[in-house]
């Protein structure tokens, strides 16, 4: 499933912490309409060239869907980074 | 009738047991777990799903510091991953497994393929890599859950 959610923690060396937290899934429907009108030039391709002139897009596609339950905690006396995708 | 049970009574019928260890092997085989479901096959253990990496080193600044990683990577990522490694030219995966060669690790790109990796994951199901080095100043853990 497509992540939902990113959140960030950085802890730099003098103790300045950043936080951000991304609602992916905004991103997600801001794309959503962009991802209809690109349907039928998808269509199009998929029909001429079959599914291997989709092969790249999907395999970035499933790449980045596949991020979800990502885990990055690292903790070093100098800094320190969290990096989580729900 | 299970397998087992139809055994045992192919004994009976030919004398080579009696009636009573008959019975008793019967009863063994209602205790064991499973039953008398010995045809059916065991439920296999679902595939594990992130691949995890947890590092405690201590510092170099001192033992009170600790450096502390904790990873966890779903394998759906390492699959697509490796589906776009297919996308690379030849003549850029040359140039890696050159590059790793050089490092001293025998590796070849081309042979990862999604077919490979699943198979690598499923023998990976039941493997922890748990090493303690120089007595507990370096500790890393690498499993599957």
């Amino acid at each position: 499933m497509i992540p939902l959610w990113m959140s960030i923690a950085v802890c730099g060396e003098r103790r300045r912490f950043f936080r951000l937290w991304l609602p992916l899934f905004l991103l997600w429907l801001l794309l959503l309409p962009f991802a209809i009108l690109a349907l039928p030039v998808l269509a199009v391709l998929w029909l001429a060239g079959g599914r291997c002139a989709l092969a790249k897009p999907i395999a970035l596609w499933q790449m980045f869907a596949s991020l979800r339950g990502t885990l990055i905690d690292i903790d070093h006396p100098d800094g320190s980074v969290f990096i989580r995708i729900v | 009738m299970s397998e087992n049970r139809k055994q045992i009574l192919d004994m009976l019928a030919a004398g080579k047991i009696t009636a009573d260890e008959a019975e008793r092997l019967i009863a063994a085989l209602e205790r064991a777990p499973g039953g008398d479901s010995a045809g059916a096959p065991t439920a296999r253990k679902p595939l594990p799903k992130y691949l995890r990496v947890v590092v405690e080193a201590e510092d170099d600044h001192g033992a009170d510091t600790l450096t502390k990683v904790n990873i966890r990577v779903p394998f759906q990522l390492l699959r697509a991953g490796v589906k776009i490694a297919n996308f690379l030219p030849p003549k850029a995966r040359t140039q890696v497994n050159e590059a790793l060669r050089e490092k001293g690790v025998d590796f070849d790109l081309n042979q990862i393929k999604p077919e490979n990796l699943d198979e690598l994951i499923e023998q990976l199901q039941d493997t922890v890599i748990d090493i303690d080095h120089d007595r507990g100043r370096a500790k890393v853990k690498i499993f599957c859950e």
